[in-house]
């Protein structure tokens, strides 16, 4: 029972696997800690007054109507922290929100009602939905610079890769990219790869998994790709933005 | 020079006592709703209709509670259990509509109605007539949304917020998609003649004295959220009538294939959604700021500073909507962002006025203050998950999850529902002229504040590790069956709070109406009209010299306590009342015909009232 109960309260998130998702983490963190101070400062101001200055008696207390330079302190402060959480944001996020010309790897991922198709243009590869019972499986090479260039082709989707931390819009005839530094971890993640759009009636069920292998065994890989001629039944042929 | 002596006024009495407003108004006058069905569909009452739209919006709000529950249940436990998918994303999408459109906006309509013109000093909003239509586009419009469920091919799903192409004719070919837009665009044509409404009563038929800074702040508050819709419905009305127009008409304005822009509705809706946010919130912002005072007894703290915070987030609320946009990657993220967070700065100078106006006060916790103090510590919740999810670094992960919906539920779901509740148990009195069980709402605030918060703590989490958030079903890994489960838990305690709630309004509408004009010792003016008010609201108004008329009658005999020279305020008043007032008697009563003379300001002895030299009339 103590077992389960542990394991029922695990974390469900992978831990982050790109070098964007582990800055994003670092900022989840501070504000989190900020956050936590905000909320124990107001809960534990409403709790002293609520005690402090309970009733006691039937007198009228003193009726003071304002306070300037407290009602200064209370806006400017409040500023100066927003200030700094909208700073750390700025620092941050075009790193994350990037999109590089020249990477190792591109995958062009098309999102249709209600699955994925991830196509590697470069080696001609392209791996389609053909499985009723299992989910299909994007495969990325570690310790490389990988760019997405995403499609859809019906209704708005979102590709949202949990251990990046991310997701992006798919959004019918606006195609977009961005671009990640995936690190040195390698494994299986198969709850990673989520539709975060409702896209409509199966929208549950559209999800991918996602490994991630060393870059040797990825060159590997594609070549097995090649042979057994995934690139039967392609939705959009290699036309990347 | 006191030119009018209070204790002459009350005649040969203490002269150091409180005055009581009961001895000011006049019981006979208690005012009566419409009895017959015709009454109710022809009544101009500004308070019938305000009772309408409340009473109509927790109808509504009783609507979405129970397709929550379809939600809750479906989620208890992975696996599809309850109902198909086609009917959950059905569901989903009438409980986001029905409880934005047509529970939260509206709530705050009805409170519009009964309080502003009370508040004031007026007899009824400036335009009566185009009230009572506004109250029937708005039922009309509602029907229409839940009679989707009816239609061939179920109600609309596409979510509240009906991202095309989805919404259009080949994402979703079934008519509930076309009543669901006709309803929001009823509904919304609904809001904006309101608004109007609203903006002509404060500004033309405010009471003379009641100047602008003197006004309740929820009249502020319901003010500038009448300038909000003005700004936001028409867009969503538009912008609805495209979508419509895509779908039956042939014309291509968000249809990708044909060349229009998915992206033009997201940001047209936004333009509408985000102040949306605030026209939902900001009423209950009012409610709260009326009631901490009344039970800490204390002036509002920075009333100037609360006006001005609640403009700053009118005005912010405009600019901030692209936020809900960041991981479409077409728009401008250091902009929105700056905006979005700036917001968090004229809300938290809100929170401490409220923490301010508790400050060295003197407080008791009858219901309403339960309830007020349930908000505050509710909405300080979801403002923080609010500024995390301004942060674009932080929303590339955490947006379209259920973090988001923990968050929306925190500010929209629990400002609105405690705050609601606050004001129902507040204003009750006054409209009903009877009290509600204390007893019974202890134990109703105290399910609600767990079952809340055991219903919708949990989706944050849910949300930080990836669930999204409009799936009927999700994997059984780590934390997500104990969180879905305590989520589900958590709401049949939160439905649960309800009963003792009912148990209470039916025990309070019955017996004789006992409570006096001013049961809770509270501040604005409708405290100064009988409960429940009259046709046409007032037979007596107090000098109005400042923002709590109602508090300077009870203290006048005090010096220094209540409004800087409340004595002769009473010789302002005389001269109002012989100016003024004729103007504001609207009553056929021929008792009540306008006129010039002084009005009775005390009864005498038998409880008649007397005029100025003391005799009866």
């Amino acid at each position: 029972m103590t077992g389960a109960t542990s394991n029922a309260l695990s974390a469900a998130l992978d831990p982050p696997i790109t070098d964007q998702a582990e800055s994003v983490d670092d900022v989840w963190a501070l504000f989190l800690w900020i956050g936590f101070g905000v909320l124990a400062l107001v809960v534990g101001l409403v709790l002293w007054v609520m005690i402090r200055y309970r009733r006691t008696d039937g007198r009228l207390p003193r009726q003071k109507h304002y306070n300037i330079p407290m009602e200064i302190t209370y806006t400017v402060i409040p500023f100066l922290v927003v200030c700094a959480l909208f700073a750390v944001t700025v620092a941050t996020v075009r790193a994350i929100d990037d999109t590089d010309a020249d990477p190792d790897l591109v995958v062009h991922v098309v999102a249709y009602q209600w699955s994925w198709q991830f196509e590697y243009p470069d080696a001609g590869v392209t791996i389609i939905d053909d499985s009723d019972d299992e989910d299909p499986e994007l495969v990325l090479p570690a310790s490389s610079t990988v760019r997405f260039d995403l499609e859809a082709i019906d209704v708005i989707h979102s590709f949202w890769l949990t251990p990046f931390r991310f997701k992006r819009d798919m959004i019918p005839g606006s195609p977009s990219s961005f671009s990640v530094d995936i690190g040195d971890t390698v494994g299986e993640f198969p709850n990673a790869g989520v539709c975060a759009e409702f896209c409509g009636l199966d929208h549950t069920k559209m999800r991918f998994r996602l490994r991630v292998v060393p870059p040797a065994e990825f060159e590997d890989w594609l070549a097995e790709q090649r042979v057994a001629g995934g690139v039967v039944g392609a939705l959009v042929d290699g036309a990347a933005p | 020079m006191t030119a009018i002596d209070p204790e002459r006024r009350l005649g040969d009495r203490d002269a150091d006592r409180l005055v009581s407003v009961d001895e000011f108004v006049d019981e006979s006058h208690r005012g009566r709703l419409p009895r017959s069905v015709t009454g109710w569909l022809t009544t101009t009452d500004h308070k019938a209709l305000g009772i309408a739209y409340i009473v109509t919006s927790m109808v509504f709000l009783a609507i979405g509670g129970l397709l929550a529950g379809i939600i809750r249940a479906e989620l208890a436990q992975p696996g599809i259990q309850v109902v198909s998918e086609q009917t959950y994303n059905g569901v989903f999408t009438i409980h986001g509509s029905v409880m934005v459109y047509l529970f939260a906006v509206p709530f705050g309509f009805g409170l519009a109605n009964y309080l502003v013109p009370l508040q004031i000093g007026a007899p009824d909003l400036a335009f009566p007539r185009l009230n009572a239509f506004s109250y029937w586009l708005y039922v009309i419009g509602g029907a229409v949304m839940i009679l989707g469920f009816l239609s061939d091919g179920g109600a609309a799903a596409f979510g509240w917020f009906a991202y095309p192409p989805l919404s259009g004719m080949s994402g979703s070919p079934g008519l509930g998609a076309d009543l669901w837009i006709v309803s929001i665009i009823l509904t919304g044509t609904s809001g904006t003649l309101t608004a109007v409404n609203v903006i002509t009563t404060v500004t033309m038929m405010r009471t003379p004295g009641m100047t602008l800074f003197r006004m309740p702040i929820l009249t502020w508050n319901l003010f500038i959220t009448a300038f909000m819709v003005l700004l936001a419905f028409p867009v969503l009305s538009g912008a609805l009538v495209m979508l419509e127009a895509d779908r039956q008409f042939g014309t291509n304005f968000f249809e990708p294939v044909r060349g229009g822009s998915p992206i033009l509705w997201q940001h047209l809706f936004w333009f509408f959604g985000h102040p949306e946010v605030y026209i939902v919130a900001l009423p209950f912002f009012g409610v709260v700021s009326e009631i901490l005072p009344v039970f800490s007894r204390r002036p509002i703290f920075g009333y100037k500073g609360l006006v001005l915070a609640t403009l700053a987030i009118g005005a912010l609320s405009t600019s901030v909507w692209a936020h809900h946009m960041f991981v479409t990657g077409s728009v401008v993220l250091p902009f929105f962002a700056l905006t979005s967070f700036l917001i968090a700065v004229p809300t938290g100078v809100k929170v401490f006025n409220w923490i301010g106006t508790m400050w060295e006060g003197s407080l008791s916790f009858e219901a309403p203050m339960k309830f007020a103090l349930g908000f505050l510590v509710t909405f300080v919740g979801g403002g923080i998950t609010g500024v995390m999810l301004a942060s674009p670094t932080l929303d590339f992960h955490l947006s379209d999850s259920y973090f988001v919906v923990g968050h929306f539920h925190y500010v929209m779901g629990g400002t609105v529902i405690f705050a609601m509740f606050a004001a129902i148990y507040f204003w009750w009195p006054k409209v009903t002229g009877r009290m509600l069980s204390e007893r019974l709402a202890t134990v109703h605030f105290w399910l609600l504040m767990v079952g809340f918060n055991m219903t919708f703590f949990g989706m944050h989490i849910l949300g930080r590790q990836g669930m999204p958030r409009r799936v009927a079903d999700y994997e059984p890994i780590g934390s997500f069956e104990f969180w879905n489960m305590v989520s589900s838990v958590g709401f049949v305690v939160l439905t649960a709070s309800m009963v003792p709630f009912l148990i209470a309004l039916v025990k309070g509408l019955r017996g004789p109406r006992t409570v006096g004009a001013d049961p809770w010792h509270a501040n604005s003016l409708e405290w100064a009209a009988t409960s429940p008010p009259p046709e046409h609201n007032f037979t007596w108004l107090p000098p109005i010299r400042s923002e709590r008329p109602v508090f300077d009658l009870r203290w006048i005999n005090y010096e220094k306590i209540g409004a800087s020279g409340s004595a002769d305020a009473w010789e302002a008043r005389q001269h109002h009342d012989d100016h003024w007032l004729p103007l504001h008697q609207w009553s056929r009563d021929p008792d009540e015909e306008p006129t010039a003379e002084q009005r009775p300001v005390i009864p005498d002895h038998d409880g008649r009232p007397t005029d100025e030299s003391g005799e009866s009339r």
